[in-house]
């Protein structure tokens, strides 16, 4: 490999890590075949006309709220919704705010600014939990407006957002075609922005280019357009460009003044990727100087700091600046901090070492690496055929945790080893968050259909009480499935630490132990699968409340069997991706693994050859530099000592010590 | 003599110095942009790893035509198949659809269950125990989760994570949480706990969960071998009108 194809693997790599908002760069354009079915799919309904219904059945019924609405109510209203979707109670706030708007009541007041406040917030929660569909219909109803109303602006910032989280962000960017040209800059800006980073999934460079051009410093997106358009810049060759865009957003005295401001904290994660972009831009070149300065301009409390410290060491490494490279690697010592470095640093460590002829401590390296990592790499391997454990490290990691208690059934140290080198990538993050929504959708159906089957049950019978449940606490089939779940995934532990703890050894027992488990797990899915779906009774339909929920009963038990069988492809998709990770750990580490036995060949040959060089200069009469002065203390101490010797200023009647016999 | 030695020693001198020369040919040189080009094109795939059962790797490349030792890239440099490839699986095509039909039932359930039932649950937090953090939190009532605490979770003050409407009668309430030791996250605990409750017709209860931890685990047993974990969920539920 290149540097080049370095330079832009680690360019996306530091973009995915980096920056959340920009993690779709390097997405390729979904498979075409796709596209159709989604476009048919695509909707902006805000499946308002089912919650019509309801007002309408409620009011027949005279159950509809009576009081008349008014200004005040619904900004007393809109505090309290506020509240809770600070405090995370999304849901909760979705529900109000559905009753609110949803309602004829509502109607003479939509245009108003508390109306619109209600609307934005309404689609704005529904997008944060996933439903993009009804978020956008309730969104660009506001986008009918001025271009300076308040809510209009906060609208288009709600979809940009989307768009960027979502996997189909020219749906987003369709919505948006109605902001024009009198638009203030930040909306324009965040719209040129996201028509740039689709353009670049699209794979249209020039397209993108062009769009990141439009991004002023008054928007929040000045940061990353500019950098972004380095990246292209690089990825054309053209350096020149790229480090010009680069110091634009690096250097503070050509950051226009404003862009800070308007960029917010995710300005200066961005400033630290593109410092790093020029000291990489500079190493490509060989401007070894310029790429070291570049690299230290990275501030200490960044998170690039490990980044820009190893590939320091390389640059000086590359550049025969030997003492250099091992101040950068001592300094990224110093950090003590878990980074995803760590495996590289040691080789190129000993590497130095190999460089400076310092065999015998490059040997020790090499052999600690050795020592250190076969296992980690022998248990990546072992994971990889495992899914529960795979998705119990990954997940450690994404969510920052210990992956030592993740009960791996590796050792603490080797599952810490195996955290710290794992780089989890955007794709994953993402695959993780759908699963994530899903669940937490499947969840809240799962009590819909419980207050569905009440509402009904109170409307055939107005003074009945729920009664108490004929199933123990935490005894219903998803309790049971998760439990059973969580004992396979325990036994799949202790059988990896039996393995090895046999090292290697065949076992009658093990393998026959672990058939039985491979039946357990099989039959476990089949149950997670048969789950009931918790079928309502079967209701006479029609537009009274009665016929209303048991429509909605019965969609919601369609519904939920739907998510149960998305819920499996979205996992597979999750798995493949962490078991991806894995497998690049993997290679990874076999490269490293065989540069160190390959490194250790030529420790080996430096000794031969250091003793030759001796045994000829002793046959030439001249002493090695190993004998001269062997008697003088001062070549024994460390660096960190100091020694001082007798310099004759002790008094007569003083206790004299050994340092002054002769 | 002399010359004897100096005929034996050259050729170890030069082997030793081909091995040694390694990790510094590595370097490239700029006046080689050019060459380097060339020789990008004839680089060889590298081998699956992963795939392989020991260290060896695949054969050595062949040595590509006009490529010279010092166009060699730094054999410290990762090679492609280690990065990810930018690729990504897109979700199910139904996957906007069905979370947006989801979500709009639930809201509209909701809505319709705060007209139809004058019962209410409110269910308070509070957290206590200076050494222990809130890893994930979850409240659920019946059969769904109500809340699920964001990152940080703290609730030193009292707050309030769920209010709405319910049926009158009986229901569970149920509290799932994992706790860290701030001195120590390798001691980690995972507590779930139900709750019955009955919600009179028309009334408001009060539901206040009091999440204790007095655990001395992360500081005691690193130290004596001896630690102890003191957890404790306490629901205190009152009708308030």
């Amino acid at each position: 490999m290149n540097h080049r194809a370095r330079l832009g693997a680690v360019f996306a790599a530091a973009v995915s890590w980096g920056l959340p908002l920009l993690a779709q760069t390097a997405d390729p354009a979904p498979a075409d075949d796709a596209k159709p079915i989604a476009l048919a799919l695509d909707s902006t309904d805000t499946r308002g006309a089912s919650m019509r219904a309801y007002q309408a059945a409620l009011d027949k019924q005279k159950l509809a709220a009576s009081a008349p609405l008014s200004l005040q109510r619904i900004r007393d209203e809109l505090a309290s919704i506020e509240e809770k979707i600070s405090s995370g109670r999304r849901d909760e706030a979705i529900g109000d705010l559905v009753y609110i708007v949803e309602s004829p009541r509502f109607d003479p007041f939509k245009n108003s600014d508390e109306g619109r406040a209600a609307s934005y917030w309404l689609g704005d929660a529904l997008g944060r939990g996933g439903a993009y569909q009804p978020a956008r219909g309730y969104l660009t109803q506001l986008l009918a407006a001025a271009p300076n109303d308040i809510w209009y602006r906060r609208a288009v910032h709600s979809l940009v957002d989307f768009a960027l989280e979502s996997d189909e962000p020219q749906l987003m960017l369709n919505d948006l075609k109605v902001v024009g040209p009198g638009a203030p800059d930040e909306v324009s800006g965040d719209v040129a922005y996201l028509t740039g980073r689709v353009a670049e999934r699209n794979n249209k460079p020039d397209e993108a280019l062009a769009a990141y051009r439009a991004v002023s410093e008054k928007s929040r997106f000045w940061a990353p357009s500019t950098y972004l358009s380095g990246l292209i810049a690089v990825e054309r060759r053209d350096y020149k460009q790229g480090e010009a865009l680069f110091c634009k957003v690096a250097d503070p005295k050509q950051t226009p003044k404003k862009a800070p401001f308007f960029g917010g904290t995710d300005f200066f994660q961005v400033r630290d990727l593109a410092r790093l972009g020029l000291g990489r831009v500079a190493h490509e070149q060989y401007r070894f100087d310029d790429a070291r300065y570049y690299y230290y301009l990275v501030p200490h409390d960044s998170d690039s700091l490990p980044e820009a410290l190893y590939e320091t060491a390389t640059t000086r490494y590359e550049a025969k600046d030997y003492d250099g490279a091992r101040d950068s690697i001592d300094q990224l010592k110093r950090l003590k901090s878990e980074h995803v470095y760590q495996d590289e640093t040691y080789i190129l460590d000993a590497y130095i070492d190999l460089a400076t002829c310092r065999f015998p401590q490059a040997d020790a390296k090499l052999n600690a690496f050795l020592k250190r990592y076969d296992p980690v790499r022998d248990a990546a391997r072992r994971l990889s055929t495992d899914d529960a454990a795979i998705q119990k490290l990954v997940d450690a990691v994404r969510t920052s945790r210990d992956p030592a208690s993740a009960g791996l059934g590796v050792s603490e140290d080797t599952a810490r080893a195996l955290g710290a080198l794992l780089r989890v990538d955007a794709a994953y993050g993402r695959a993780a968050r759908r699963l994530a929504e899903l669940e937490h959708q499947q969840s809240g159906l799962r009590r819909a259909m419980g207050d569905l089957d009440n509402a009904r049950e109170r409307l055939a019978s107005p003074k009945s009480v729920r009664p108490q449940s004929s199933e123990a606490l935490g005894q219903t089939a998803l309790d049971k499935v998760e439990r059973i779940e969580g004992q396979t995934a325990e036994l799949k532990r202790l059988l990896r630490e039996a393995e090895s703890a046999a090292n290697g050894k065949q076992s009658g027992d093990l393998s026959g132990l672990e058939q039985e488990l491979e039946a357990l797990q099989i039959r476990a899915r089949a149950a997670r699968a048969a789950l009931p779906s918790k079928v309502g009774t079967v209701g006479p339909k029609g537009e009274d409340l009665a016929g209303l929920l048991a429509t909605d009963r019965e969609r919601a038990t369609q519904l939920y069997d739907d998510a149960q069988k998305l819920r499996v492809a979205v996992e597979a998709q999750e798995l493949a991706l962490a078991k991806e990770t894995l497998v690049r750990l993997d290679r990874r580490l076999s490269r490293l693994l065989r540069r160190a036995r390959l490194g250790r060949i030529e420790t080996v040959l430096g000794k031969k050859r250091s003793l030759e060089i001796e045994v000829e200069a002793l046959s030439q009469g001249l002493l090695p530099q190993t004998i001269i002065d062997s008697l003088d203390a001062a070549r024994y101490l460390g660096d960190d000592e100091e020694y001082w010797p007798f310099e004759g200023e002790d008094w007569s009647d003083e206790y004299i010590g050994g340092e002054n016999l002769k | 003599m002399r010359i004897r030695y100096a005929s034996i020693g050259a050729p170890l001198l030069l082997m030793s110095f081909v091995a040694l020369a390694q990790p510094k040919r590595a370097a490239k040189e700029p006046e080689d942009k050019a060459a380097s080009g060339k020789s990008d094109k004839t680089e060889p795939k590298s081998e699956p790893a992963a795939a392989s059962s020991d260290d060896l790797g695949g054969p050595p490349p062949a040595k590509a035509v006009g490529a010279r030792e010092e166009n060699k890239s730094s054999p410290l440099n990762p090679e492609a198949n280690e990065f990810p490839d930018g690729g990504t699986q897109t979700p199910p095509v139904e996957y906007d659809k069905l979370l947006g039909d989801i979500a709009a039932l639930r809201s509209r359930v909701s809505a319709v269950t705060t007209t139809l039932f004058a019962s209410k649950v409110r269910v308070v937090v509070e957290t206590r125990g200076a050494d222990a953090r809130v890893a994930s939190f979850s409240v659920t009532l019946d059969d769904g989760v109500v809340f699920t605490a964001p990152d940080r979770f703290s609730a030193e003050d009292e707050r309030i994570v769920y209010e709405h409407s319910v049926a009158p009668g009986h229901h569970v309430l149920g509290v799932d949480v994992e706790r860290f030791d701030t001195r120590n996250k390798e001691y980690r605990t995972w507590q779930s706990s139900r709750f019955s409750l009955v919600v009179p017709e028309s009334k408001l209860v009060d539901a206040h969960l009091v999440i204790q931890d007095g655990s001395g685990m992360g500081k005691d047993f690193p130290e004596d071998q001896d630690g102890e974990y003191d957890l404790r969920v306490r629901l205190r539920a009152r009708v308030s009108k």
